[in-house]
Parts: structure tokens; C-alpha cells; sequence
């Protein structure tokens, strides 16, 4: 089952378009990175860096058309998922790679009960009859902490709050013990105390089924103390990927150093918060040189003009930009 | 909910109230009268009818009759139909209209949802485009065209089916009624059900559903379906209750005993009785399908309470 | 409709009083009005034996005769209209007398007779049950024939529009009918209280070319020509618009040299109105052109509900012209001609004259039918000088008949002898075109 180097997924160049009335945008132009097993990655960047897109393309759920996978490997157990059949692609969904999504409100059939959202997933991968469905959905809802579990779960949607429709949507999400979570923004929606308790969950089920998770966030905040490594996107491109504590500590990225430096620090006594300026590019007309060249502060007269270079710092760090080198030696000497 | 329900019911008798005042004042402002005809009656006989039907006591008199008739649902004999009670005709023509309306609409829904979705799975496809430009024709050819082509295509060059007369529940002169009335209503439906299934398929718990595994026509069936057809279920309340209390245009065409034949011809008589007994009965209709729909809406939709 | 037997009422109060109540018409006749015992012969109507009825006139009605098939006269069972009250009609209820029993009845949809195996001709009855189905649409009507639903069409149930597809057919039963169109003039204000306006209106309109149009015959007089054998029919005016533009400007509407002027002439004073039922407004537009073209005087057509047209035209509200017809009660010239013998009624014209009723009553007084006719056509002759409405077509029968149905023949008032009525099989005595009477 396992891939080389044991890697459980692995992009290799993937590029997906979607069309437009502006024409054809690339949402995500030829990225790389690998999920190895019980590992954890964050993907990094602000809304429209094409992560959401990337991390749908993986279980082939871009709407299509508009959007189309135009090239590029993923290779999952072995398989390149974008040669799959349908049957074969639905026969993975929910069981192998499961995903988690932002808005828990929206994300639940409210016109369904909770119980069976919860056993149509074990049904149609693991072949439960309806009691063995039952019975371990109330499992899965007691695992992921909801009370009365067994009461709850014939419940509506509507008929539990916010933090308590995400465990339940982790809870589907497990239930057929995935190798790989896809948790995409899984706490944006949520108030900020109910935010940490579930991030708590998602570490601590992860830990117990030795899954491999992708957390797909806009806030590094989150992904310090959840993930083994980061992948940082911008305008549908790969910026920088390293180590979790490397990149926090070393980043040799001037987009991803405006991210870190707009994650509110509870020691700071400064007011407001730092914020990069301008505005994410319009994926239909981008700039001729560096796609951040317009916002970064570094930015030189080569930057406008021609297109970075991805630089390898270390054998696990990489980062696009052409004073890539500069900024690491930089941040080292800081360190 | 069983609150609700009173509630609604009790807001049925003042909306009664307005039509059918609305009704007889308009019956009695319309020229002409039951007694006005090509050939006069004597002025005695005239005055002496007057009396025996009440029309010669003054409006409030006369009005007070009609509203007490409605308090008991019974109003009275029709005037045209001797001997023969209003409610005797309801329920010798409804049953027609009703069988008539109920056959119609359930070959609307079936034809109307399955445009619909098919157009709604694959958007701006050739079956989109072929499905809802049909729908566009069904709205816009009227009733009293498509039927007599109808007839033209199936009875008098096909030979399939009887082009008209009644022949009951089920017989083959039904058919070509059915699908003259039913297709505005196959129209409607497939919008309607395109536009909910659309805005339905872009939801987030669709993507869910497909993220779990389930195959395409699990997703429609099991998933979108439910949320895609509520609009048609709140156009069916007064879509319905208005197919089944009676089609003046389809009866007339096709000779049907319905309510909508009776109801035209009681306003061409002035049959003041019948007039008022059909649209009270009708108003009635509205409005109770129109509070069913409500309730079906709290079994469909579990976040709707009363 | 009720028969003569029942106008007589029992003696007794009690018994009296319960028929009267039930029959709200009756009622009416005999309110406030002093009630005295009255045996049959009283009234004139005497069952004289088993088999005889003897009805004797206070005043001559020569064409008493004529009436007798209509449904007025048709003998009914007093106990069975005493039992079931207004519901005597239904089906299961009635009694009847004829070769055919009524099974059932259904509004708007259709009335089934069978045959009545008590008929005293049962024998020779052919049909076992005849099914009437009463239809609305013309149209509709037509579809059923073709599509083989129905064996025969009633008249009138040819749209005039399909007459050019249909008249050529062998099925087409075509003859004249004892009905007549023909417009009121409101003689009692405006320009057509004028009686040269009125001729002029009448003169103007070319109704051959009407006629010709929708395939029907002309009408100049008040009465249906070829319809009453012997009746010496006075002819009315012809088409001749020099003379009805000399009649105008002779009323008045003349320019400085004596001509007539259309501009002078109230148009807006006048208008046609007509109910918007089978062909009428066709007809109307054709009448409109007419004007237009040969007067240079435009009307204008104003469209109203059956029942308010004829509310209008009784209360002489209307102005200048108001669309009507007529159909035969009996075969007699005098069901026409009585319609002006008094004002109320279908004389919705406001002409009445005294001569012309006296002509009518003389003429009834006579004794010998051909003095009689010739009283009536001066009566009639009368009235085209008076010239009170715009004679304009006779209709005609305009029905469908498949070639195996016998028996059944084109008839001017309208009326079946479906006993005779039968299904030929044998297609070498089918009918093709018209069949011969008498067969």
C-alpha cells in the first residue's frame, strides 16, 4: 500500500482551471507536496490561494464544468486518483479520504437526521445493516463527545448548536476510519473557545486512529500547534513549504513572513493587527513577474519582471521567491 | 402546530367573508338578471318568482340569507336547475373536475420534476436546453390551442383517443384532457424544479453527500430532491386547489360535466345561488390546500415549526 | 313548461294550496286573483272519452294547429308532477308518453333515452337507445363527428367558418330552418326614430353578398321565405344605396346643395351592439363595412354579455341597433309577425301601431287560409314600410349525418321523429348527399 519514502499522498504538479467570463483563471498551477502516513500538513494562504481547490481536486470534487483538472499526478495507495474511474473515485470518498468542511451550519442535510447522515457512510462502505449502522453511529457520536448520544442522534441538524454539528460532521468523517482527513478552514465558522476544543478533538482522534490530516487554514495560528508541516499557497501556487517550527522560526518567504506577522500575538502589547497590504491578485490577470510582487515589501525591479525561482534551503524547506537565500540567512542570523 | 391550525382557520372565515361579498355585490351589479331572457315572463309571474326566491326583500335582508347560507354550507336551490340544490351540483360536478385536475397534476409532477431535475444535473446542456424550452411553450401556449391541436394529432388523425365527452376514472377520453391542463402545469413544475434543484446542487451538504461516496443519483434522490422541491410543493396548494374545483376553458372544449362548466354558466344566468355556492366553494378550497401545504411543509422541512 | 291539465286546480283549499306552493308559477298567475271552481271544460280543455281531447277558443287561433307538436302540448302524468314536485324531470321520476323513455340526464354532459317497451308502436321503434350529448363547443362537436363519437349533429353546429370544408360534404345537411337574424332599430330616440333613417340603413346593406358569405339566404322580409307553402310573402326593400343617400339627405343630413352629406350624419348617436355568441360578430363587422362603403357613415360595434343585451334592449336603452333573432314556436307565418302585436316581449323596438295589430286579429279571425294569408302579408308589408328592424338572414339547418343513419331528415323546426330514425347496414342503401323525404 505504501508509496516510497512512506509517503500516503502525493500531488505532483497539479493544475486545475476553472472558466470564466474573464476567460480561464488557474486556480491551482502546477503544485507539489506530499501527506506522509500519521502525518499532519497545513496548507497555508488567504481565501482564493487555491488550497480549497486543491485539497477538492484531491477527491475529484471540483464542480465540473466550470472547473477542470488539467494535469498533474495524486497518487494515493499506489493509484493516480485522477485515472480512477467514478466508481472506483466514490469508492474512496468517505472511506479512505475523508473531509471535514468549513461551515458545519450549511455542510449537514437539515432536511435529514442526524442519524441518518451519520449511517448512509458506514451503509455504503462497510456494507452495515441498519443496526450495526445505528449502533455505531451512536459510537462515533460518542466518541467525538456528544452527550446523550444515543437520544441525539435521531436528532435534526438544526437541533444542535454550531461546535456541536462539527463533531458531528467528524464524527461521519471517521466513521469509516479514513488514512487520510481533509479538515478544510474546520474552525472558521465557530466562536473562538468552541475553535480550540475542536482543534483539541481533531489532534487527539488523529492520535488514536493514526490518521494522516491535512488542515487547510487562512490562520497560521492554527496550524502551530497541530501540524508536523506547512505548505503556504498564493494565487494557486506553491510559496514555501517546510517543517511547522521551521517555517515559524526560518521562513525564507516574504508572503509567508506577512502571515506570520498578521497572527495576533497575545504578548504584543501592540493594538491593532498587522495586515499585508493591498489585495490577493485576480487570477485572470496576473502580474508578469512574481504574483506577490505588488505587495511585498522586498520586492525588486527582477520581481516584476520575471517569474521567481522555487529555491531549495534544506532538504525539507523549500520557497519561491527570488531573494529566497537572502531572507533565510537573514531569519537565521535573527534567530 | 395544532394551535397553528385553528389559527389558520379561523383567518379562512373573514377571507370567505371578503369573497364572497365581493361576489354578490358584483352578481348584483352585473345588468341584467336570473328573470332577463329573449322571451319575457308577465310582470306578475316575474314579481311573484321575486318573492318566492327572497329577491324582492331589501339588499341587508337578501345578504344576511347568503351569509347564514354560508355559516350552514348550504346555499339554498339553484335558480336555473329546478328543484336541484346548489350543494346536489357541487357534488355531482366536483367529482368530474377533481378527476380530472388530480390526473392532470400527477402527470404534471411526474413529467414536470423529471424535466426539471434532468435539466438541473446537467445546466446548459442540450437536455436543459431542450426541457425548458419546452417548458418555455407549455407557459406560453394557452390552453384553448393546445387542445384543439391535441385533438387534431390524437383523435382525428392518430385515432388514439376520444377528442372529448366524459367517460370516467379511467377511461381513454381522459387523456387528452389531462394533458391539455396539465401542460402549463408540466411547464411551471420543471422551472420551478430546475431553479430549486440548481440552487440546491451548489449547497454545501450536497458537496458533503458526494464527499462521502455516494453516487450521483444517491446525491439527487436521497439528498438534493428534498430541499430542490419545495418550491413546487408551495405551488401545488393553489395550483391544485384551483385544478380540481374546475376548468372553464378544458371543459368547455373537451364537454366535460365539471365544476368549471357549471360556473360559467351560472354567471351567464345570473344563477345567483350557484354562483355563489361555486365560489365560496372554491375560496374554501384555496385557502384549505393552501394551509395544507403549510403543514406538509413542517414534515418536509424539520426546521419549520408551528 | 307545463302542460294545459295542470292550469286546473282542485277544489279543495287544503290540497289547492299544496300545489300552489310547489309550483311558484302557477302561484303567481292565480295571486290576488279571485279563484273559482272551474271544471275542465271551463277553460275550454275537456278530455271528452279515453282517447279524445276537445279544446274549444274564445277567439280564433287558425294556426292553433300548427302548435300542437310543440312540448307544451304534450300529455304528462298529473300524479307523478303531483308526487315528486319540481323533480318530476329527473330521470326515474318522469313519465312519458313517447316511443322513448328518458334513462338519464346528465348537465353538461349527456341525456340517454331507450326505448319503451310500452309505447303502444314499440314494434316499429328501431332504435334501442338514443344518446344526446349536450355540447357547449361547436367545435368539439365537430371533432366528435369526425372522429366517429356521433352519428348525427344537431342544427346549427356547423361553425359558418368551415362551411367551405365541410358544405361540399356528403354528410352536410343543409335546408332552410323557420329562424331568422334580424337587428332592432330603437325607434323611440335618435336619428333612428326617424323612419328614412332607418329604411336607408336597411337599403344600404348589400345582404346577398352577407349571405353569399357565410352561405345562408338573404332575408328582406320579417318572415323566412319557402318555409310556409302558399303564403303570398311581401318582399321588402332592396339593396339601393343611391336611394337610401337620397332618403338621408331628405332627413336632413345634406350639405349646402341638397346631397347628402356623411359628415352631417350623428354617427356617434348610433351603434350596433350584439352579444358576442356564434357568428354575430362576423356578421356585425360585415355590416359595419357595409355602412362604411356605401354610406360613408362609420357605426361602431359595441360587444355585450347575452344577458345584458337583452336587459338593454328591453329597457330601449340601446342606441340605433341592437342584434336579435327569432325562431320559429310553431309553422305559421303569425310566430313572427306577432312578435310587433305588442310591446312587451321580443318587440324590443318601441314601434307599436294599431293598424298593424288589427290587421293581425283580422287575420286570425279569418275563416278561409288564403284570405288569412293574404291579411297577414299585409300585415307584414306594414311592417317592412315601418321598417322597425334590419331583416337580414334565414338560418339553415347546417347539420352532420353519417350515411348509415335513416330515417333522420334536415327539418325546419328543428324537431326528430327518432322513432322512425335507423341504423342502415347494408352501405348499398346509404345515404350520399340529401336524402329524399319519405323514404
Amino acid at each position: 500500500m505504501s508509496t516510497e519514502n512512506g509517503n500516503l499522498l502525493s500531488v505532483r504538479d497539479l493544475c486545475v482551471v476553472f472558466k470564466t467570463e474573464d476567460g480561464t483563471v488557474k486556480a491551482v498551477d502546477g503544485i507539489s507536496f506530499e501527506v506522509k502516513r500519521g502525518e499532519t500538513l497545513g496548507i497555508v494562504g488567504e481565501s482564493g490561494s487555491g488550497k480549497t481547490v486543491a485539497n477538492l481536486s484531491l477527491l475529484r470534487l471540483i464542480p465540473e464544468p466550470p472547473g477542470k483538472i488539467e494535469s498533474g499526478f495524486i497518487e494515493f495507495g499506489g493509484r493516480d486518483l485522477l485515472k480512477l474511474s467514478q466508481t472506483e473515485i466514490r469508492g474512496l470518498r468517505g472511506k479512505r479520504i475523508a473531509m471535514i468542511f468549513q461551515d458545519p451550519m450549511t455542510s449537514l442535510n437539515p432536511f435529514m437526521r442526524v442519524s441518518k447522515q451519520l449511517m448512509e457512510v458506514t451503509q455504503l462502505h462497510l456494507g452495515h445493516t441498519k443496526q450495526q449502522a445505528r449502533a455505531h453511529a451512536i459510537k462515533m457520536l460518542e466518541q467525538v463527545g456528544i452527550p446523550d448520544a444515543h437520544e441525539r442522534v435521531d436528532s435534526y441538524p438544526h437541533e444542535f448548536s454550531g461546535g456541536m454539528r462539527q463533531r458531528v460532521m467528524i464524527a461521519m468523517a471517521l466513521s469509516c476510519q479514513p488514512e487520510l482527513l481533509i479538515a478544510d478552514e474546520p474552525t472558521t465558522a465557530l466562536d473562538v473557545t468552541i475553535q480550540a476544543q475542536i482543534l483539541e478533538l481533531i489532534k487527539h482522534l488523529k492520535s488514536e486512529t493514526g490518521a494522516s490530516v491535512i488542515l487547510i487554514t487562512h490562520d497560521l495560528g492554527v496550524v502551530a500547534g497541530m501540524t508536523d508541516r506547512v505548505v503556504v499557497m498564493y494565487a494557486g501556487k506553491l510559496f514555501e513549504e517546510a517543517p511547522t517550527r521551521e517555517l515559524f522560526e526560518r521562513t525564507a518567504n516574504p508572503y509567508t513572513k506577512g502571515l506570520l506577522r498578521s497572527v495576533p500575538d497575545p504578548t504584543s502589547e501592540h493594538e491593532t493587527l498587522y495586515q499585508i497590504p493591498g489585495q490577493p491578485p485576480d487570477l485572470a490577470h496576473l502580474p508578469p513577474g512574481c504574483p506577490f510582487a505588488p505587495r511585498c515589501e522586498r520586492a525588486e525591479e527582477i520581481c516584476r519582471r520575471e517569474f521567481p525561482p522555487f529555491v531549495e534551503l534544506t532538504m525539507s524547506h523549500r520557497s519561491l521567491c527570488h531573494f529566497a537565500n537572502e531572507i533565510y540567512a537573514e531569519t537565521k542570523s535573527a534567530a | 402546530m395544532l394551535r397553528f391550525i385553528i389559527r389558520r382557520v379561523i383567518v379562512i372565515i373573514p377571507m370567505l367573508l371578503i369573497v364572497v361579498s365581493l361576489t354578490w355585490t358584483l352578481v348584483r351589479l352585473a345588468p341584467g338578471s336570473f328573470y332577463t331572457g329573449e322571451k319575457k315572463l308577465a310582470p306578475a309571474v316575474e314579481k311573484n318568482l321575486r318573492e318566492k326566491y327572497g329577491l324582492d326583500k331589501p339588499w341587508y335582508v337578501q345578504y344576511g340569507k347568503v351569509l347564514k347560507n354560508i355559516a350552514r354550507f348550504d346555499f339554498g336551490n339553484s335558480l336555473k336547475y329546478e328543484g336541484q340544490s346548489v350543494n346536489q351540483i357541487l357534488l355531482r360536478a366536483l367529482p368530474v373536475s377533481a378527476t380530472l385536475g388530480i390526473t392532470a397534476y400527477l402527470i404534471a409532477l411526474l413529467v414536470g420534476i423529471t424535466m426539471g431535475a434532468l435539466a438541473a444535473l446537467k445546466p446548459n446542456s442540450w437536455l436543459d436546453y431542450a426541457s425548458m424550452t419546452l417548458a418555455m411553450l407549455g407557459i406560453s401556449i394557452p390552453n384553448f390551442v393546445l387542445g384543439p391541436l391535441l385533438v387534431l394529432l390524437f383523435s382525428l388523425t392518430l385515432f388514439w383517443f376520444p377528442p372529448a365527452l366524459w367517460n370516467g376514472f379511467p377511461s381513454k377520453s381522459l387523456v387528452l384532457p389531462a394533458l391539455t391542463l396539465s401542460a402549463i402545469y408540466i411547464a411551471y413544475i420543471a422551472r420551478l424544479t430546475r431553479s430549486g434543484m440548481l440552487e440546491v446542487m451548489r449547497s454545501d451538504y450536497i458537496r458533503t453527500a458526494r464527499a462521502k461516496g455516494l453516487s450521483e443519483t444517491q446525491v439527487v434522490t436521497r439528498h438534493a430532491l428534498r430541499g430542490g422541491l419545495l418550491p413546487v410543493v408551495s405551488f401545488s396548494g393553489p395550483a391544485l386547489a384551483f385544478l380540481i374545483t374546475g376548468t372553464v376553458v378544458v371543459e368547455r372544449i373537451f364537454a366535460l360535466p365539471g365544476l368549471g362548466n357549471y360556473f360559467i354558466n351560472a354567471c351567464f344566468n345570473r344563477d345567483e345561488p350557484l354562483i355563489i355556492g361555486i365560489v365560496a366553494f372554491i375560496a374554501i378550497s384555496v385557502l384549505v390546500f393552501n394551509l395544507l401545504v403549510d403543514i406538509s411543509y413542517a414534515f418536509i422541512d424539520p426546521r419549520i415549526r408551528y | 313548461m307545463h302542460s294545459p291539465a295542470r292550469v286546473v286546480l282542485p277544489k279543495s283549499e287544503k290540497n289547492r294550496k299544496k300545489i300552489l306552493d310547489a309550483n311558484p308559477k302557477l302561484n303567481a298567475a292565480v295571486t290576488g286573483k279571485q279563484l273559482v271552481p272551474v271544471g275542465a271544460e271551463d277553460i275550454g280543455v275537456e278530455a271528452v272519452d279515453d282517447y279524445t281531447l276537445r279544446i274549444s277558443f274564445s277567439v280564433p287561433a287558425p294556426y292553433f294547429i300548427n302548435m300542437m307538436p310543440h312540448q307544451f302540448f304534450r300529455a304528462l302524468h298529473q300524479k307523478t308532477i303531483e308526487k315528486f314536485g319540481s323533480a318530476w324531470t329527473d330521470a326515474g321520476n318522469i313519465v312519458t308518453s313517447g316511443a322513448f323513455k328518458l334513462e338519464s340526464w346528465k348537465h353538461y354532459d349527456r341525456i340517454v333515452v331507450a326505448r319503451d317497451p310500452m309505447n303502444w308502436d314499440a314494434r316499429n321503434v328501431k332504435l334501442d337507445r338514443v344518446v344526446f350529448y349536450l355540447l357547449t363547443e361547436n367545435a368539439t362537436m365537430m371533432s366528435l363527428y369526425k372522429a366517429g363519437e356521433l352519428d348525427a349533429t344537431y342544427n346549427h353546429t356547423v361553425p359558418s367558418a368551415w362551411l367551405d370544408v365541410i358544405g361540399p360534404l356528403k354528410d352536410f345537411m343543409d335546408a332552410p330552418e323557420a329562424a331568422i337574424d334580424y337587428y332592432n332599430f330603437n325607434t323611440s330616440k335618435g336619428p333612428t326614430a326617424d323612419v328614412r333613417v332607418r329604411k336607408a340603413m336597411n337599403m344600404s346593406l348589400d345582404k346577398k353578398a352577407l349571405a353569399n358569405w357565410r352561405h345562408v339566404k338573404a332575408l328582406t322580409a320579417m318572415t323566412p321565405d319557402g318555409i310556409f307553402p302558399g303564403y303570398p310573402q311581401p318582399k321588402g326593400d332592396p339593396f339601393d344605396p343611391e336611394k337610401a343617400k337620397r332618403l338621408l339627405a331628405e332627413a336632413g343630413y345634406r350639405d349646402a346643395s341638397g346631397n347628402f352629406d356623411p359628415k352631417k350624419f350623428e354617427a356617434s348617436e348610433v351603434e350596433l351592439i350584439v352579444n358576442p355568441d356564434a357568428n354575430n360578430l362576423p356578421y356585425a363587422e360585415f355590416i359595419q363595412a357595409q355602412w362604411k362603403q356605401n354610406l360613408g357613415v362609420t357605426i361602431s360595434i359595441r360587444v355585450m354579455e347575452a344577458k345584458t343585451l337583452s336587459k338593454t334592449m328591453s329597457a330601449l336603452e340601446y342606441k340605433g341597433v341592437a342584434r336579435t333573432g327569432y325562431a320559429a314556436d310553431y309553422m305559421d307565418p303569425y310566430t313572427f309577425l306577432s312578435i310587433f302585436g305588442s310591446t312587451g316581449g321580443a318587440n324590443n323596438t318601441g314601434w307599436l301601431d294599431p293598424k298593424y295589430v288589427a290587421l293581425l286579429e283580422e287575420a286570425n279571425r279569418a275563416v278561409d287560409h288564403q284570405k288569412r294569408y293574404q291579411l297577414l302579408a299585409q300585415a307584414e308589408q306594414l311592417l317592412l314600410d315601418a321598417q322597425p328592424v334590419i331583416p337580414l338572414t334565414v338560418g339553415t339547418t347546417r347539420s352532420l349525418k353519417k350515411p348509415y343513419l335513416k330515417g333522420f331528415y334536415p327539418n325546419p323546426a328543428m324537431l326528430h321523429p327518432w322513432k322512425y330514425a335507423f341504423i342502415e347496414r347494408d352501405s348499398s342503401k346509404w345515404d350520399y348527399g340529401m336524402p329524399e323525404m319519405g323514404n
